[in-house]
């Protein structure tokens, strides 16, 4: 039965609203609320069968809630604004839907609003949900074409099936833009939780606790050791006593040479922290869409960009790496302002006493281990002198501290040295052949200039050496993975089911999120097509064209002949076997008549034909006999099996 | 009807053949976008501009898809009409001004679901079928003579309503049209050889003559419920009146000046067709070139030859 017209535009306003839900997490809540509640109105309306309110009160109406927008978010335009400023206009425009073009323009207005929590999120749950709001909308598109109410869900699951291998064909084909088109302003109001551009005592050790991702790895080939990953991102080189900024003092680093025995080859897709890339130290080589700039660091080409970017990266993995340092750059590198009096003391001290730079190291990292300094997330606050509060009286702290304590030390005894920020560690998946690296692996070093080469020190390995080895959550309670509501640790089943779920977003994200004009040429090359181009795209068009889309279309379009009922069938199928044993029997006769023209056969499977044809005779004219009794299934594979031996050709004079 | 869509459809109409009865295939059916299915493309348009600025895969994924829909709507589309098989049946006379019952009968496959909409070519519309069977169309006749079925027009936006179906049919179907009656209160000539009754005498109110619009004075016990539930339209059954006697009743041609238009002479001639057969009596219709002799109750031959009168088969 059709359904009525009613239940369709209910269809469509729940469609609506269950697009725009994922919305209630971007923008003031306000805007959605509002726009659920239009909604609301309007199925009111509908169900009382009321009028619609008149068009001037409706622009009247419009005004406040459009204000209100823009004293919330000082725009209506951009990501924010815009998307706002949509959901408002769909909402009202809901108040003015009467024909059924209207509500096929609100429907279409649907699908367009489908797109806008994809602007803030690409994740695998936004996915889903993206293919849930596609569903009801199509049903909804059914139920206003006249569709059957209760075949309608079944037939807009089937258009989107039929539909799906033209789309994926075109994903995959249709050419990208390397760049966007015009440049929207961003006005992001999420705080992000990464790497600040400085380091001031508690800067890192707030991302600890957070378990979120920040970026991922994946190496081909040989995979490192967990110790040797240490992920540079900035390095800071300027002290104020309490701060750590960087300094904008140029690097004559010699590039290292790539080609080395024990180079890694790997890539990263990571979202810039300031501009900069993560990148495992030391790196050599640098691909596509990235440079390596001064000190080692790594930073798009289109520094402006601040979207996520995957990128090849080859480095060896090593402590040093060769620098010469210039009397004005050796001067900057041991700069201290006039705090931390007492830690300047005992760094003078080491430089009386061990002349040779190497042994002052040496000394330097052996006084350091026995301080009995302990590592802790949550240190007592320190105030004036940090360093030297931390080193000579509170002795808690974590590797920001100890790094802030090591460079002034190295400094004070004559030793250029510098702060290194970035990550260390990671998660190997190994389902998925990935490190994911979190904001708890954040991390902070010290790297000294010794004899040429900037030398990595990493005081936190000095102190607290299983940081390194091991996660850091085994090593401090609040950085440890807990069950979101439970509380406590979790089971080794939810390790198994996270890795999973880990190492299917992260294909997710490789294959589809990041499916961008650089991946795109990449697979075009990888199939032996060449440049993306009008050639390359029409033949991987035509050609999954013929591959995936004719198939499907053929069984579309092609015409099922009649199903046959298993009685007709198995008569038929009876008749046939006769005829090939050398009976003349003809789809027409009774089963009177087959029983006399079979006499010629043997009596085994005369009595078999007889039985068959009793069954067949009793089952076909009884009372209530329907063609769907599931006996004829068996009784058709009898036939299946009745197969008289074929008769010498004199006896098959027949009659 | 734009005027452009006026002379393509006509072009299309031009070109096809009369056929007692057709089965839809390809070279038949016609698909095209509705203003929904364009404004989707529109809606997937601007979805692949958002995505190329922002670069959000997921949206292209959205906007391919409902590209994808639109494309598979057409085929989709396409299978609502094809296979379908259409035949016209035998429509009853009507009488000039009145509308005829064109019964249409619809075959396609069991099991498949369909929802298609059958009208005429020229209105807009039509009568929504969502299972086989027959359908009556009617279809106003103006003038006498008679009717050949006009194009039909069948179409299907189902199962999206993004795509339009439609294929136009030029069935082979004919309707007799009996002129409109006119009052004649002259009197109509007796013949005077006529009356000798041979056959018996119907029992009064038992023999069924003919149907007439229903009147509420009739009563329900009149209502031809048969033709009811065929026609939707309320018809009463007329019996035959009781007669004592009966007369031969003489309808000319040549009775009426000769000012008086055919059509005129014909409308009245069926009036007075129409009252003698009432009346009971027996019938000579002398039309030009033509003589009728017709017993009471044999009416129809009478009327087909007053409908017929001066018309060349049409087409």
């Amino acid at each position: 039965m059709r359904s009525e017209p009613r239940l369709a535009h209910f269809a469509v306003l729940a469609a609506l609203a269950l697009t725009v839900l994922p919305l209630f997490l971007q923008l003031p809540p306000w805007v959605p609320l509002l726009f659920a509640l239009q909604l609301g109105g309007r199925a009111w309306l509908a169900w009382q069968g009321r009028q619609l309110p008149h068009r001037v009160w409706l622009l009247l109406a419009m005004i406040v809630p459009v204000l209100l927008l823009w004293l919330s978010l000082r725009t209506l335009v951009g990501r924010e604004g815009g998307v706002a400023l949509l959901l408002l206009l769909t909402g009202f425009k809901a108040f003015e839907t009467v024909t059924l073009r209207d509500w096929r323009v609100l429907l279409g207005l649907g699908f367009f609003l489908a797109a806008t929590p994809l602007l803030f999120d690409q994740s695998l749950p936004s996915a889903l949900w993206l293919l849930l709001s596609l569903f009801v909308l199509t049903w909804a598109m059914v139920l206003l074409a006249g569709g059957d109410s209760a075949a309608s869900p079944r037939a807009a699951a089937q258009a989107l099936l039929y539909a799906m291998p033209l789309m994926l064909l075109l994903f995959v084909a249709m050419p990208r833009l390397p760049g966007p088109l015009w440049s929207m302003p961003t006005t992001d109001q999420r705080a992000t939780s990464g790497l600040s551009d400085s380091m001031a005592p508690g800067s890192i050790g707030q991302m600890i606790p957070s378990q979120e991702p920040a970026f991922t790895a994946q190496f081909r080939g040989r995979q490192p050791a967990r110790e040797q990953l240490y992920w540079r991102v900035m390095v800071f080189d300027r002290f104020d006593g309490a701060r750590w900024t960087a300094g904008s003092v140029p690097d004559s680093a010699a590039a290292l040479a790539s080609g080395a025995a024990g180079e890694l080859s790997y890539s990263i897709t990571a979202t810039p922290f300031k501009g900069a890339l993560p990148v495992l130290e030391h790196a050599v080589w640098a691909g596509e869409g990235v440079q390596q700039g001064t000190a080692q660091l790594v930073r798009r080409i289109d520094a402006r960009n601040e979207a996520r970017l995957r990128y090849d990266m080859r480095s060896v993995a090593q402590a040093a790496y060769p620098a010469t340092l210039s009397a004005e750059q050796r001067a900057h590198y041991l700069q201290l302002p006039a705090a931390n009096l007492r830690t300047r003391q005992q760094g003078e001290f080491f430089a009386r006493q061990f002349r040779d730079e190497t042994g002052r190291l040496a000394a330097l990292s052996a006084w350091l281990q026995q301080q009995g300094l302990r590592y802790t997330l949550s240190p007592p606050l320190l105030q004036g002198d940090v360093v030297d509060d931390f080193l000579f009286s509170s002795r808690q702290g974590f590797c920001e501290h100890f790094a802030s304590a090591f460079a002034t030390l190295a400094r004070a005894a004559g030793l250029p040295a510098r702060i290194v920020v970035g990550f260390q560690g990671g998660e190997f998946n190994a389902g998925g052949q990935f490190w994911l690296v979190r904001s708890s692996d954040a991390h902070a070093w010290t790297e000294v200039w010794l004899q040429g080469r900037w030398q990595r020190v990493d005081p936190t390995a000095l102190v607290a050496p299983s940081r390194i080895v091991s996660e850091v959550g085994e090593l401090v309670p609040e950085a440890q993975a807990v069950l979101p509501v439970l509380g406590r640790r979790p089971p080794q089943w939810w390790h198994t089911v996270h890795a999973q779920w880990q190492r299917a977003g992260f294909v997710w994200q490789q294959w589809v999120v990041d499916y961008d004009a650089r991946r795109q040429q990449s697979l075009f090359q990888r199939l032996g097509l060449g440049r993306v181009g009008v050639g390359s795209v029409m033949t991987i068009l035509l050609l999954g064209g013929v591959l995936l889309v004719l198939p499907l279309l053929l069984w579309l379009l092609w015409r099922r002949p009649p199903v046959r009922s298993y009685p007709v069938r198995g008569w038929q199928l009876l008749v046939s076997r006769l005829q090939e044993a050398g009976v003349a029997a003809q789809a027409s006769d009774t089963p009177a008549q087959l029983r006399d023209k079979a006499t010629v056969l043997a009596a085994v499977q005369q009595q078999q034909l007889t039985r068959l044809l009793a069954d067949w005779q009793q089952w076909r004219y009884a009372e209530g006999a329907t063609d769907s009794d599931p006996r004829w299934r068996g009784w058709w594979w009898q036939v299946r099996r009745f197969r008289p031996p074929r008769l010498a050709a004199k006896k098959r004079t027949g009659r | 009807m734009s005027r452009w869509r006026k002379a393509a459809s006509s072009w299309l109409l031009r070109r096809l053949p009369r056929q007692p009865q057709l089965v839809l295939g390809q070279s038949r059916i016609y698909l095209l976008p509705t203003s929904f299915g364009w404004g989707l493309l529109l809606v997937a348009w601007a979805v692949w501009i958002g995505a190329l600025n922002y670069a959000v895969s997921l949206a292209y994924v959205l906007s391919f898809w409902i590209v994808s829909l639109v494309l598979i709507a057409v085929v989709l589309a396409y299978r609502q009409l094809a296979g379908l098989a259409i035949r016209c049946g035998a429509a009853d006379d009507v009488v000039a001004g009145s509308h005829a019952l064109f019964p249409l009968q619809l075959q396609w496959p069991e099991g498949e679901s369909r929802l298609l909409r059958l009208g005429w070519h020229d209105e807009a519309g039509g009568v929504l079928l969502d299972r086989p069977g027959e359908v009556l169309l009617p279809r106003l006749t103006l003038q006498r003579g008679q009717m050949t079925i006009p194009p039909l027009r069948v179409y299907s936006e189902s199962p999206l309503g993004l795509v339009r179906a439609f294929a136009y049919l030029r069935l082979q179907a004919q309707v007799c049209v009996y002129p409109q009656p006119c009052a004649d209160e002259r009197a109509a000539a007796s013949l005077p050889d006529g009356g000798q009754s041979r056959e018996p005498q119907p029992v009064p109110g038992e023999l069924f003559s003919h149907l007439v619009a229903w009147q509420p004075e009739l009563g329900a016990r009149r209502i031809a419920w048969k033709a009811y539930a065929r026609r939707g339209v309320l018809l009463a059954r007329r019996f035959e009146e009781p007669q004592a006697a009966r007369s031969t009743c003489l309808l000319e041609w040549s009775a009426y000046p000769a000012q008086m238009t055919a059509e005129a002479r014909l409308s009245r001639l069926c009036w007075q067709l129409l009252a003698a057969a009432r009346r009971g009596e027996d019938v000579v219709l002398r039309l030009p070139q033509q003589e009728l002799r017709l017993t009471a109750g044999e009416v129809r031959p009478g009327l087909r030859a007053l409908a017929g009168f001066g018309v060349r088969d049409a087409q």
